[in-house]
């Protein structure tokens, strides 16, 4: 910590440098979190436009704050969370001018005509649930992160994720009917 | 049932589209860097309605004390508890944000030659910034508004004569590339 900065020069010099590395690295990091970022972000708003959009945000987030987290934080999480809280945001924004569209069946329990139709249910079924207990089922059950990891990505604590993933898997079973416990 | 969520999920991704073209690594740094951009004028704000509430509490608490007519950005950068302006010991020398290599220099030789100085050494941004967020580690939403290069520069030094302290600062206020000088009478820690 005492060292004096001789010059100006080397300091700008290593400073770049240091950016270098930091942009090869957020490069990295864009080509392989891409891919499943976007996936997550569909299983949340079933618009793959959307979830391209979300994508880029989040990795725009990201970058704006690359110098303070890439060497700190836990990069997996840390992109999940950004994730997470730009899908809580358009959800947020879009319930304003839009009613939410539970196209499901009233009648909880009827049987789902063709099991090949059932990931497309599943979806719907998911849609309905509170916005954080999707996020809790995709990133448990999709991304299959740990209780403690989807409760440090919401920020809220671990007995939390484990009731809401109870009650949200109840429900979905639930409104999936008895095919789905079959399968 | 979780084994058939996956494969569900699993299902439901497969009409996944190919991705758009372009490159979403250089897309993503043009846009985060206007997002950065936004968020420094931001922090830049907080950071002034900051230095205005310490600047009034501070007269306000030393008020038997000799008034001192404006606090600088650099009063952010300390406990306010540990302001004492007739005696200090521990000195910093804010650098303007415009200073040349040239007057740097010329501070610092100046600053070496000073017979009540000790210990003398420089401060970059980024080391002001690892202190501000030790300082500001209890309000976490403004110390993380703060970026590294909004901190100022400065020289650290300890005074041999505390009582010597209003005589140093006059001799540097106001000179070229010098923002402020500010003065506690509380040794540093973690130095």
């Amino acid at each position: 910590m005492t060292e004096i900065v001789s010059s100006e020069a080397g300091w700008r010099y290593s400073w770049r440098r240091e950016r270098a590395a930091r942009d090869e690295e957020f490069t990295a990091f864009v080509a392989a979190a891409t891919p499943r970022l976007r996936r997550t972000a569909y299983l949340m708003c079933r618009d793959w436009h959307l979830a391209q959009d979300l994508t880029q945000l989040t990795l725009a987030k990201m970058y704006a704050s690359w110098g303070r987290i890439w060497r700190t934080a836990n990069l997996e999480a840390y992109s999940r969370r950004v994730l997470m809280n730009a899908v809580f945001d358009q959800r947020k924004r879009r319930s304003g001018s839009e009613v939410v569209l539970a196209d499901l069946p009233d009648r909880p329990g009827r049987p789902v005509a063709a099991t090949a139709e059932l990931h497309v249910t599943l979806l719907r079924a998911l849609a309905t649930l509170p916005v954080q207990d999707q996020a809790i089922v995709v990133l448990r059950h999709w991304e299959d992160h740990s209780v403690d990891t989807v409760a440090e990505i919401l920020g809220v604590s671990a007995s939390v994720v484990k009731t809401r993933s109870m009650r949200a898997l109840a429900r979905l079973r639930e409104l999936l009917g008895a095919d789905f416990a079959r399968q | 049932m979780e084994q058939d969520l996956r494969g569900l999920f699993q299902q439901a991704l497969e009409d996944e589209p190919v991705p758009p073209p372009g490159d979403p690594a250089r897309v993503a740094m043009v846009h985060g860097r206007r997002i950065r951009r936004r968020r420094g004028l931001l922090a830049a704000g907080a950071a002034a309605a900051v230095v205005a509430v310490a600047a009034v509490a501070l007269n306000t608490a030393l008020a038997p004390a000799a008034p001192r007519p404006a606090l600088p950005a650099g009063e952010a950068m300390k406990a306010p508890a540990c302001t004492a302006p007739d005696q200090a010991s521990e000195v910093a020398v804010f650098l303007a944000p415009d200073i040349t290599t040239a007057q740097r220099d010329g501070l610092r030789s100046l600053l070496q030659a000073d017979p009540v100085v000790r210990g003398l050494r420089f401060e970059t941004r980024d080391e002001a910034f690892v202190r501000f967020q030790q300082l500001w580690a209890d309000s976490p939403d403004f110390a993380s508004s703060v970026r590294a290069d909004s901190l100022p520069e400065s020289f650290r030094m300890t005074l041999a004569e505390p009582s010597a302290y209003p005589a140093f600062a006059a001799r540097f206020r106001g000179r070229a590339g010098v923002q402020d000088v500010a003065g506690s009478a509380c040794p540093e820690s973690g130095r």
